[in-house]
């Protein structure tokens, strides 16, 4: 199964180097600097996109300023930002970090938090702030919509988009594509596989928690021993992991982001992005509202913001997964509905998660 | 005041004690003024650095937002390895850097390659570069199928595996921190005038003994200042630990600190009671180095007038000294940073270093105006230069009240202005959040660029002092008391003889401070403002955006940017030593 083809080069050729970066990319692109282009030049260049979303319409009446907390990529939140300004009078502050300094600077914060909103790479601490009575439920106007598992059971977060993890594989350097995560422990593969570091990266650590959830521990484990058998090696965070890929230290990343993948592509880099047949994740990002939050109308209207198409098209302008299914993907991106996931829930993921990793770093690292 | 006039000055005219450098002259009528400096200096240290540190600390005990305390960490059975690990780590780090700093510093110093102004602004680059990139750096060169494999061929793979252990991560961060150790000892060598080894000389002591009998001893104070923050920085500082570190299974203190901080579940008590260990470490090394200077008693320099020596090398030893030299150079800078230019200005990742992967449009990327990395740097430098000067006056100060003062209020101000070296930066940053941002803080710079300005002074006041010590504790009190006779009041005997003499030590640390500031990552990731944009955080959020043509461009222009601030104020430094001597 060939999931993703190379000729996703020419339809987004429009779109700048780093797609999912910062703004600055944006003008690299001959001289074109407007701040919304990602998801227009999408449109451009791919009709089956974004070209006729409904534009989000502001309530009346907000102001004054809110202080989002946001994980990377930036490119996406700034252009969130900059839409949202657009439309009403309400500044937006940012604290931009990768997760685990934003949760901490939350933890640190806790006895007098600072933030109105907070927009994770995530799911575990939110979920945990949510029990702790930190987040001020809030049900985006648009939350019938959006996919399987995304919201809260008990309405005080939702997913607004994600990514999947899968294969990222250098083309120059793999024989054939893979197909399936046990694919990497066949002898052409001996040595040449990489996996972002569980203790490191939560997205690789929710992926084996999801399989033992859904295969079983034994299975499991059985994978992961041919796997490391075959010499899988374990280093770094999901960047350095696709870096050394890209690099050519390593041949393929097990378990990588896909929209690093596309990303990458699209900038020209040799790779290919494989999503398993039998099953992976689809990593939800959440966004919730802290219970502190001083100006709630102006969050609770950043977060419709978020999850109305014309939000959801910006994330697909950076490759990731929407929310919701009515807003296409971009050429080459797999949609959510399409991409063939494990069965588990969010929850019993983030419940098995700590043992998991134990087990796992006593067997492996 | 021309610094020229200082030294005859100081002989001749007038003057009573010096309110900051003879406070140890009991009876003095000055001593009440300087223990009222010393209590009010000790206050703000206390609010400073004290305050915040023992917010976290006592959170082991407390728990932290419904966590439980967590006393029962100290007897962790892995805190044995733990600690050891540090503590090898550390003392591997002091051979490096004295391996990397001392030769030059004799060199520089003592010998005609003193002319080479160049090598002081060379050795700064490893100080000006962020943490980390050095560490990715290296692991770029010795990766698999890297530069080292494909250049050095079998000799690339020894460098593999040396770096593969933790002599590696040493010399990582040796490289990092011995320009430190450098200016430290470079400094204290200037001090040590051709007197002292011209008497031995002539009495006939061999080169050795000059050596091991004269100058070794003479700089040992200062050297001992050196090292102990070359260790406690060593035990801090997690750039390199958890890449380099967690990559070969070496955990140290701070690594541990790190993943409780920044991995989720997080765990601030668990954090807390690992930053205790830390502390402890902390406390030792600074008791252990103040006893080594007190029993180092007065063997200070600068009676006189000095001449500077300069020991004549014969060709060999030239030859020799530049292959140190050259070797030095390309461990610290070279090599990080050819990684470092090249990975800036190549295009396509997956086609490697060749002539049409180059591109420019990464510093284009970088320096457009809007896109955060302009803002960025201009934010970072406009801090740094406001709080090195901040940081420079007060540590000016509380060097000088604490000079050979053995009062409670002396110590206190002496520990707690290293203290913040001796735990990781992100334990400090925690610290600053619990106190500033406290409900029932009636005022707070808190969300201001306040804080951070606050947070570099912390940062950068170990520095700073230690610089300011290792020139002080060579000047002779003699110098102040007969300034004193003479009939010159404390402050004009503090400003026209102490200050000129002591110049060199507070430019050296201020330029340190200013280097710092401009590439500080974990206070200014973690209490920066929202919607203010720093240097290091910048450079790092782009790695993690696969962003990392842009990354590295940006690490170039920051140390292209502090090293032109750098040949200004060395320029005006070396002038000052100039006439001084």
């Amino acid at each position: 199964m060939r999931l993703f083809k190379p000729v996703i080069r020419a339809r987004f050729a429009g779109v700048v180097a780093g797609g999912l970066a910062v703004a600055v990319a944006l003008t690299a692109c001959g001289g074109d600097d407007g701040s919304s282009s990602d998801a227009e030049s999408t449109t451009d260049d791919d009709t089956t996109t974004v070209s006729n979303v409904d534009e989000w319409v502001a309530p009346e009446g907000l102001s004054g300023s809110i202080t989002l907390y946001s994980a990377n990529p930036q490119g996406l939140t700034d252009e969130l930002i900059d839409a949202f300004e657009a439309k009403t009078d309400v500044t937006v502050d940012k604290y931009a970090d990768v997760s685990g300094r934003i949760t901490a600077r939350l933890d640190a914060e806790w006895d007098n938090p600072q933030a109105d909103l907070v927009y994770l790479a995530s799911w575990g601490p939110v979920a945990r702030y949510a029990g702790e009575g930190q987040v001020r439920p809030y049900v985006p106007a648009t939350a019938s919509e959006v996919n399987d598992g995304w919201s809260d059971p008990d309405g005080r977060f939702t997913g607004r988009d994600g990514s999947a993890l899968g294969l990222v594989v250098n083309t120059e350097l793999a024989d054939g594509e893979p197909t399936d995560w046990a694919d990497l422990a066949g002898p052409e593969w001996e040595g040449l596989v990489t996996m972002p570091d569980p203790r490191e990266s939560g997205t690789a650590r929710d992926l084996i928690a999801a399989m033992i959830t859904d295969w079983g521990e034994e299975d499991t484990w059985a994978l992961f021993d041919d796997l490391f058998a075959n010499g899988l090696h374990v280093e770094g965070a999901n960047g350095p992991a696709l870096d050394r890929v890209l690099a050519g230290s390593y041949a393929a990343v097990l378990g990588g982001v896909d929209y690093s993948g596309y990303a990458a592509l699209d900038a020209g880099e040799s790779v290919a992005v494989v999503l398993p047949e039998s099953g992976t994740t689809v990593t939800p990002r959440p966004v919730f509202i802290m219970e502190s939050s001083e100006n709630a109308d102006a969050a609770e209207a950043f977060v419709d913001f978020m999850f109305s198409a014309e939000g959801q098209a910006i994330s697909v302008g950076h490759y990731m997964i929407p929310a919701r299914p009515d807003v296409p993907v971009g050429g080459g991106m797999v949609a959510f509905d399409d991409v063939a996931q494990l069965n588990f829930t969010w929850d019993e993921v983030g419940a098995a998660g700590a043992d998991v990793l134990a087990e796992f770093v006593e067997r492996y690292l | 005041m021309p610094p020229a006039s200082t030294r005859r000055s100081a002989t001749g005219p007038p003057a009573p004690a010096s309110g900051a450098g003879g406070g140890r002259r009991p009876g003095s009528r000055w001593r009440s003024p300087v223990g009222l400096a010393s209590v009010a200096s000790l206050l703000l240290l206390g609010v400073l650095v004290a305050w915040p540190l023992f917010l976290v600390v006592v959170r082991a005990v407390t728990g932290h937002r419904g966590q439980p305390g967590e006393l029962g960490a100290l007897l962790e059975s892995s805190n044995l390895e733990v600690v050891t690990n540090t503590v090898v780590l550390g003392l591997m780090v002091i051979v490096v850097a004295t391996l990397l700093a001392a030769p030059l510093a004799f060199l520089m110093s003592r010998t005609r390659f003193r002319r080479f102004g160049w090598i002081d602004v060379a050795v700064l680059v490893p100080f000006m570069t962020p943490p980390y990139i050095s560490a990715l750096a290296w692991m770029e060169f010795t990766r698999r199928g890297g530069l080292a494999e494909s250049w050095l061929g079998p000799v690339g793979g020894l460098v593999q595996d040396v770096f593969a252990t933790p002599a590696g991560m040493a010399i990582v961060m040796g490289s990092e921190v011995f320009p430190f150790l450098y200016l430290i000892l470079r400094n204290s060598l200037d001090r040590v005038g051709a007197t002292m080894d011209e008497a031995a000389s002539v009495h006939g002591a061999s080169v050795w003994r000059r050596f091991g009998k004269v100058l070794v001893p003479l700089i040992s104070s200062g050297y001992s200042m050196g090292i102990l923050l070359v260790f406690v920085r060593a035990a801090g500082e997690f750039g390199t630990p958890v890449t380099l570190g967690n990559q070969i299974g070496f955990p140290v203190l701070v690594s541990k600190i790190h993943e409780d901080v920044t991995i989720d579940p997080l765990n601030f008590p668990h954090a807390a009671a690992m930053a205790s260990i830390l502390l402890g470490i902390g406390i030792t090394v600074w008791a252990v180095q103040q006893w080594f200077v007190a029993r180092q008693a007065d063997r200070t320099v600068g009676i006189r007038a000095q001449r500077m020596t300069t020991v004549g090398l014969k060709p060999w030893a030239v030859a020799v000294a530049w292959c140190w030299i050259g070797s030095t150079m390309v461990v610290t800078a070279v090599l990080p940073g050819f990684v470092v230019v090249t990975g800036a200005l190549t295009n396509l990742r997956s086609r490697g270093v060749a002539w049409d992967n180059l591109t420019l449009d990464h510093f284009a990327d970088v320096l457009t105006p809007g896109g955060g990395g302009m803002d960025a740097l201009t934010t970072s430098v406009w801090l740094a230069l406001v709080a090195a000067t901040v940081t420079t006056i007060l540590g000016t100060m509380f060097a000088l009240l604490t000079n050979r003062r053995r009062t409670a209020t002396a110590r206190g101000i002496d520990f707690l202005s290293v203290a913040p070296d001796t735990v990781p930066t992100i334990v400090l940053a925690l610290g600053f959040i619990f106190l500033w941002n406290a409900p029932w803080m009636p005022w707070s710079p808190y969300n201001t660029y306040g804080i951070l300005i606050l947070a570099y002074v912390v940062i950068f006041l170990p520095l700073v002092i230690q610089n300011v010590k290792a020139v002080r504790i060579q000047i002779s009190d003699r110098l102040l008391e007969a300034a004193v006779v003479s009939g010159a009041s404390g402050w004009t005997s503090t400003r026209r003889v102490l200050l000129p003499l002591l110049m060199p030590g507070v430019v050296a640390g201020w330029l340190l401070a200013f280097v710092i500031g401009i590439r500080e990552l974990v206070a200014s990731s973690l209490v920066r403002p929202p919607s203010v944009n720093l240097v290091s955080p910048w450079i790092l959020n782009q790695f993690d955006q696969g962003n990392r043509p842009q990354a590295m461009a940006m690490t170039v222009i920051v140390i292209f940017t502090s090293t032109a601030a750098i040949l200004l104020v060395d320029r005006w430094r070396v002038r000052l030593r100039n006439r001084q001597l």
